[in-house]
């Protein structure tokens, strides 16, 4: 059943979003090129102004759409949770022989895939912009190689570097990362859920102003835990550590790497948790 | 004696603390028997029937459904038409279709697509461009195209013109299966009576003021189901 | 299209009561087999449990007979559904009577209004 609920989240999404992707790479495509020639005739004094600045203004309809795309994204994340969940729809959904468990489940993988992709999205577009821009003068005719061999270089530099604590501190960050994007999604479902829970009007501008709020709480704590661990430890273990071999300073590094990223875990895991108990027990539709 | 399809004991609910909409309420409904839950608005009907689905969950007592407690399983057995319309906007009639193929095992496909053309309604239409009084024929047409063990109708014939009326009524019966229960909660009851098996008089509070065979209503009190209600809830100016 | 049913008697009295007389008025003749009960109840819409009991009431009354498998047949005994028949007439005629004599009129005036009454 988990399948086939995760099967129709996902197309409610994927509708559109192929149509977002290729506006956005299109519009990368061209902005590149635009950039490209405002680049190579920026000090021409034989291309007008008016051309630059029509130029400098399709740049910045680029950079909006791009963001447009992530955002568009976002907001048909939330509308679908809070339309099947929390609307008229609510009667359809919950009267599907599947658990609650599983309908939260399947909105929580879909909305982490679908970010994930809007940000490999940008991503793209901005490596578009990085290969396609350079004019001819700096690298190659068409697609300029030097961007490759730059990232080439640093990746083979660091390696040389750290070797095994390169991989470890990547799939560090990559899990923060992970954690840190299931926290938001989660917070954002709990704090939907509980303003449909407790008001009956404004249930929306009660979201986000939950959101809000308890962005900032988690906030304060985690930037007073940070600057424990990330900034007076440290030092307090420079100290310690002076003079003790690679491998201790080393663990030490990795220690203080993972204390965040297990912070953020817990952080996700409570989020998710609470937004579970919320649609699970709480959940009375009128 | 077979297993009741449904069987509550001791449900309460209440929407405001002090005011509770349904009071220890306790019964059990056989197979085979269509059922009419009859009562003013805001006595508790429609708050019945979203308890035995699980969209509201109770404050206390159990509900339990061909002898298994509610649960998301249960849910497989119950057919719910709700008052409200509870279709997403960007579905045609032949995707919401293939969704309750998917998600229900005892739906008749074939039998969905006959009622549908029968109301003459295109299946190619989009949801949202049809009319309230169609999409209310949709979901009617999708609930009783399943081969539930207990329909759960509330007010199927209030939103709709009088030829939809009778063939929804016709549907109901014609559906009718001695497996199976069908409890319609409504305020028609003149139109609802000659196809009600039982019938049960729900006052505020969820109390059953008045239950037994429609048949015998007559017999027993000299006057039909619709006179009955009429007495027994009249306002008092 | 539903039949009409008032609010007096029970519904299933009033079914049976509208199959005896397409029993004795020759609708279904004997031994012939009536609708199932499913297509009576379509018909008549009606609940099919509601529809049992009418046929319940008729197959006590001996008119007609259940063939388990294959449906309900009427009765091969036209004695009978002549007596049937002779009953309901008598019935109809004392409720014209009854109704007669709520009106004031004697069993001569009726017998008059009778002869003189060219309709029908």
């Amino acid at each position: 059943m988990f399948r086939k609920l995760f099967k129709y989240d996902m197309r409610y999404i994927a509708r559109f979003w192929w149509i977002l992707a290729l506006t956005a790479i299109g519009a990368s495509f061209m902005g590149s090129f635009v950039l490209r020639y405002l680049i190579s005739n920026f000090l021409n004094s034989d291309v007008s102004f008016a051309i630059k600045f029509m130029a400098i203004n399709f740049l910045a309809v680029v950079a909006i759409t791009i963001i447009a795309a992530f955002i568009v994204t976002q907001i048909f994340i939330y509308v679908r949770y809070y339309k099947h969940f929390f609307t008229d729809e609510g009667y359809l959904t919950f009267t599907l022989p599947v658990s609650r468990r599983d309908l939260l489940l399947s909105k929580m993988v879909n909305a982490f895939f679908w970010t994930v992709a809007s940000y490999l999205l940008s991503f793209l577009c901005v490596l578009i912009f990085a290969i396609f821009s350079p004019p001819a003068e700096i690298g190659g005719p068409f697609i300029n190689p030097i961007v490759f061999e730059k990232i080439g270089n640093a990746i083979v530099v660091a390696w040389k570097e750290s070797g095994l604590g390169l991989i470890i501190f990547a799939v560090l960050w990559l899990a923060t990362q992970t954690f840190s994007l299931i926290y938001s999604i989660s917070l954002g479902y709990f704090c939907i859920a509980l303003g449909s829970t407790i008001a009956k009007k404004h249930k929306i501008m009660l979201a986000i102003g939950l959101y809000y709020a308890i962005s900032i709480a988690v906030s304060i704590v985690k930037n007073y835990l940070q600057t424990l661990f990330v900034t007076i430890i440290p030092d307090g273990l420079d100290v310690y550590l002076e003079g003790a071999s690679d491998a201790t300073v080393f663990f030490a590094e990795v220690i203080v790497t993972a204390i965040p990223c297990c912070m953020m875990a817990a952080l996700a895991f409570a989020a998710y948790s609470a937004t579970r108990t919320c649609i699970e027990r709480k959940l009375n539709l009128a | 004696m077979s297993t009741p399809v449904l069987s509550c004991k001791g449900l309460c609910k209440s929407y405001k603390a002090g005011t509770p909409v349904l009071d220890k309420l306790d019964f059990e409904l056989p197979a085979g028997k269509v059922v009419g839950l009859l009562g003013p608005n805001g006595c508790g009907k429609s708050t019945l029937m979203k308890l035995i689905c699980g969209i509201l969950v109770p404050d206390a007592g159990e509900i339990t459904v061909c002898g298994e407690p509610r649960s998301e399983k249960t849910n497989a057995y119950i057919s719910y038409l709700p008052e409200r319309t509870y279709f997403n906007s960007w579905m045609r009639v032949d995707e919401l279709i293939n969704y309750f193929k998917e998600f229900y095992t005892d739906f008749d496909e074939v039998l969905a697509r006959k009622m549908l053309s029968d109301l003459r309604i295109d299946t190619h239409s989009k949801l949202k461009a049809l009319s309230k009084g169609t999409k209310e024929k949709v979901q009617l047409v999708l609930v009783m195209a399943r081969r539930a063990k207990l329909y759960l109708l509330d007010e199927p014939i209030a939103g709709v013109d009088p030829a939809a009326r009778d063939y929804i009524l016709q549907t109901i019966i014609q559906n009718y299966n001695p497996d199976a229960c069908v409890v319609i909660a409504t305020h028609l009851i003149r139109d609802i009576e000659p196809t009600l098996d039982e019938f049960a008089f729900l006052g505020f509070g969820g109390i059953v003021m008045l239950s037994g065979s429609a048949d015998e209503v007559r017999a027993e009190h000299g006057k039909s189901l619709d006179e009955l209600f009429k007495e027994v809830f009249k306002y008092v100016p | 299209m539903s039949w009409d049913f008032n609010s007096r008697e029970a519904i299933f009295v009033q079914i049976a009561n509208r199959l005896r007389c397409d029993i004795v008025c020759g609708k279904y003749p004997p031994d012939s087999q009536i609708p199932t009960v499913r297509q009576l109840a379509e018909n008549a819409a009606v609940n099919p449990n509601t529809v049992q009991k009418a046929l319940a009431c008729l197959e006590d009354e001996g008119l007609l007979c259940a063939h388990t498998t294959v449906g309900r047949f009427v009765t091969s005994d036209v004695k009978l559904i002549s007596a049937a028949k002779e009953k309901m007439r008598r019935d109809a005629v004392h409720r014209i009577v009854g109704e007669a004599s709520a009106l004031g009129i004697s069993r001569d005036e009726l017998i008059k209004y009778i002869k003189e009454d060219s309709d029908v």
